[in-house]
């Protein structure tokens, strides 16, 4: 019984994190901000700009390596105009 | 420096100038020096053209400039390779049209 | 007046200006380590770089690192932002307090003409004479108190690459006084005879304050008269390509033996460890059997990147466009879209943000629609997987290795997919009139061990993010998806049949049926939508689930003995030309604005995808490798 509720949880983070990690940047944003309006009377809205700044950062983009704009490749790229 | 004329060769006048005809920096071939002349709008000039010759010379291909064409792409015409004080750029056969030049030579 | 930040501690703000290729970037990582933000400037496509440094003294700064610019006379959106930014256009971005002018120091003749001209702005600047390290090796002698003096500036020697590199211009930095922002001075596009007066201007500086032996291009002109010559350069190019994909199998045999070692240790371990049941399975089907068959490239993909980044670094990469730009012009690309598209070799996503470079529209559309048909580093699971598996580690004409051939050959056949659609392109939407090149190429440089390596650590940091996260997730929703529900009392077969997965797999296995895929491939290729590596992974989760006992076997020997020569082969193919994870897609339309492109892009790609694979696959059969 036990396990089966460790199991559980396990895959409903799982499941939760990839939504989230997969949903759109803007998205995001928008829920983060919702959430931001519902809270803002309670204890909870000391969590809300941290909720945002985890909603902002790139995870589908440009980052969708992980690396959040600090790619190594690319960086000396030249050009006239 | 910047003019709209059509070629017209200086030395029927003058005896005293250059005796090269006008060429631009696409004619150099491969390993020569030129010195700028003038960067100027070609006879069909098309209208993004200002800013071209802009920023050809912003890089560089002011007169009086030394520059060598230091290689030209696979088929012998385009992209010109010219390193021109110091920095080494790649053009257009349509860009370094552009760029009227004195041939100097195998020596700067 | 100084920014307040939200602790009260006032800090200032300045912008880093200057000439691309002149090391701003390499100063920028410097001053700013780990503390950097990567965002976009408001309505723009253009990337915002800020950080934060911090002086030996103690004293904060705000750093931006503008994009690279020629000149103030904007020619693409990146330098009409760095325009913006220093004349006060952009609406909420606030004014620099001071402005960095980094230049080249080994080509002060280029870089100070643009200092000359934000000089006439009359904001407050420090000259940063960057690279000086190299500008002493090669025996430029540079009179720096004659400079300052002759342009009314504080001029420091910065190297972007020494750790303490940056401290002379912290220090000249802490030495000024900060007013509150003073606006720039009207700002004119300049005519040709003031460029022409500024050029003087800086040929006058120079030869007051600069000794420079003549001979110094003369070993540059020797290396760019062989890689830059019509066919020795092109086989130089072939041989350096065919090189990296050699390496990438033959070094890494070593590394990746060890890692497989270590997770069939761990997966032992666990096993013995834990009872039968739920929890073992999800340990060790999901977790490590689906995240160990990932780990194992880690080595190769090390390898193929150390190779991109030393190629970067060298200053190669402007002259293969320049061999290129012929070839790619008769396909309707420009040898602009060169580097873009090679940096799609690593992935797509900064290699389509690259072609911003290219200021023609359809030229760009063109880059960003074929970038994924590079093959991106994170089908390299994949391939690698499936050649491990089926070619034999056979010798080729005594030098080369097979498995390394195959691969070139994959890589190659994403090549011609994309010529090919590029001329359909340029055919059918028609190429733009005006292809403007004017790139510059870099002297020759030692690549940077410091740099190189670092890289590849961030690199290995990445892909390690990627795995302990979406990958892990997935993993674990897919183990979940495979396990439950659970098979009926008295079932035959594996019980993996009976699950979700297995549902959901023998449902749309038909669909793919011409083209040999098993169900197993079927469910694998769904969350490889997020990121390619994980169809690897789920082949491993589900293999490992199929395979019954709970310890996890190898994946290779697996599929090597249930997949047919022409299954492994049909998937290959599939995946030179599939269309590419959702972060990619996403991309696409950010950059173009529309969600045309993005779903035009994974219409094509599927169905090129399609008919590559069933014509790999029926020729195969017919050739008896069924």
């Amino acid at each position: 019984m036990l396990e089966e509720l460790l199991i559980g949880l396990i895959v409903v983070t799982a499941a939760l994190y990839s939504l989230w990690y997969l949903t759109p940047v803007s998205e995001r944003l928008r829920l983060a901000q919702a959430i931001a309006k519902r809270c803002s009377q309670t204890r909870a809205s000391a969590l809300t700009p941290a909720l945002q700044r985890a909603a902002a950062q790139p995870t589908g983009a440009c980052a969708g390596c992980g690396a959040r704009g600090k790619c190594p490749v690319g960086q000396s790229l030249g050009k006239a105009s | 420096m910047l003019s709209s004329a059509t070629d017209v060769p200086m030395s029927s006048l003058d005896p005293s100038a250059v005796q090269t005809a006008p060429m631009n920096l696409a004619m150099v071939g491969k390993g020569q020096f030129a010195r700028v002349r003038e960067v100027r709008l070609p006879k069909l000039g098309h209208g993004h053209d200002t800013n071209l010759v802009l920023r050809l010379l912003e890089i560089g291909f002011v007169p009086g400039e030394l520059v060598r064409v230091v290689a030209l792409g696979p088929g012998g015409r385009e992209p010109i390779a010219v390193r021109v004080g110091g920095t080494m750029f790649a053009l257009r056969q349509h860009e370094a049209e552009h760029i009227l030049v004195d041939l100097q030579g195998a020596q700067p | 007046m100084t920014a307040a930040t939200l602790d009260g501690v006032a800090e200032r703000r300045i912008a880093l200006l200057g000439n691309p290729n002149c090391g701003k970037t390499a100063l920028f990582n410097l001053l700013t380590g780990s503390r950097q933000k990567v965002a976009n400037y408001a309505g723009v496509t253009v990337e915002r770089k800020e950080g934060a440094a911090t002086s030996p003294a103690g004293t904060r700064y705000r750093v931006l690192d503008l994009p690279g610019a020629y000149s103030l006379n904007a020619d693409s959106a990146d330098e009409a932002v760095t325009r913006d930014v220093i004349l006060g256009r952009l609406d909420g971005e606030p004014l620099p307090q001071v402005l960095v002018c980094v230049t080249d120091a080994t080509n002060l003749r280029l870089n100070l003409r643009l200092v000359l001209e934000v000089k006439r702005l009359g904001l407050p600047m420090v000259l940063a004479l960057n690279m000086s390290d190299l500008a002493k090796r090669r025996g430029i002698e540079i009179d720096v108190a004659r400079l300052s003096e002759l342009l009314g500036v504080p001029v420091v020697p910065t190297v972007g690459i020494h750790r303490q590199g940056a401290d002379p211009l912290l220090a000249a930095l802490d030495a000024l006084s900060y007013k509150p922002s003073v606006p720039a001075l009207e700002w004119q596009p300049p005519t040709l005879a003031e460029i022409t007066e500024t050029h003087r201007q800086v040929r006058e500086i120079l030869l007051q304050t600069v000794r420079e032996p003549a001979v110094d291009t003369r070993w540059d002109e020797r290396i760019d008269a062989v890689v830059m010559h019509p066919i020795a350069g092109l086989a130089i190019l072939a041989s350096v390509l065919f090189l990296m994909f050699q390496a990438v199998f033959a070094w890494a045999e070593l590394p990746m033996t060890a890692i497989e070692t270590a997770v069939s240790w761990l997966g032992q371990t666990v096993s013995q460890a834990l009872p039968d049941g739920l929890l073992r399975s999800l340990l060790v089907d999901g977790v490590i059997a689906g995240i160990g068959s990932v780990l194992i490239f880690l080595p190769q993909i090390v390898i193929l990147f150390a190779f991109i980044l030393a190629l970067e670094d060298s200053g190669y990469l402007p002259r293969a466009a320049f061999l290129l730009d012929r070839f790619m012009g008769k396909v309707g690309l420009s040898g602009r879209s060169f580097i873009p598209l090679l940096s799609s070799f690593a992935c797509a996503i900064p290699g389509i943000m690259a072609t911003r470079v290219i200021s023609n529209w359809r030229d760009r559309l063109s880059t960003i629609l074929i970038a994924p048909l590079m093959t991106c580093s994170a089908r390299l699971p994949v391939y690698a997987l499936l050649i491990g598996a089926f070619v034999p580690k056979q010798q080729v004409a005594g030098l080369f290795n097979l498995q390394g051939l195959v691969l070139f050959v994959l890589y190659l056949a994403g090549i011609v997919g994309a010529v090919l659609v590029a001329f359909v392109l340029k055919r059918t939407v028609g190429r733009g009139m005006h292809h403007p090149l004017m790139m510059e190429l870099p002297t020759w440089r030692l690549p940077n061990l410091r740099n190189l390596l670092l890289g590849l650590l961030e690199r290995v940091k990445i892909f390690l993010h990627r795995v302990g996260g979406i990958i892990l997730a997935l993993m674990i929703i897919v183990w979940a998806l495979s396990t439950f529900p659970a098979p009926p009392p008295g079932a035959t077969g594996a019980a993996i049949d009976y699950s979700f997965a297995g549902m959901l797999g023998h449902f749309i296995q038909p669909l793919f049926a011409p083209i040999g895929f098993g169900w197993e491939i079927c469910i694998a290729l769904i969350p490889g939508m997020a990121a390619r590596e994980v169809a690897v992974a789920a082949l491993g989760t589900v293999y490992s689930l199929q395979a019954g006992d709970d310890v996890a076997t190898q994946l290779a020997p697996l599929i090597a003995n249930q997949w047919s020569l022409a299954t492994a082969l049909s998937l290959l193919a599939w995946y030179v030309y599939a269309p590419q994870c959702l972060s990619t897609l996403a991309v696409v339309k950010r950059e173009t604005q529309s969600w045309r492109y993005p779903l035009l892009m994974a219409g094509y790609l599927f169905a090129m995808a399609y008919l590559a694979s069933f014509l790999t696959y029926q020729i195969a059969l017919r050739m008896g490798a069924g």
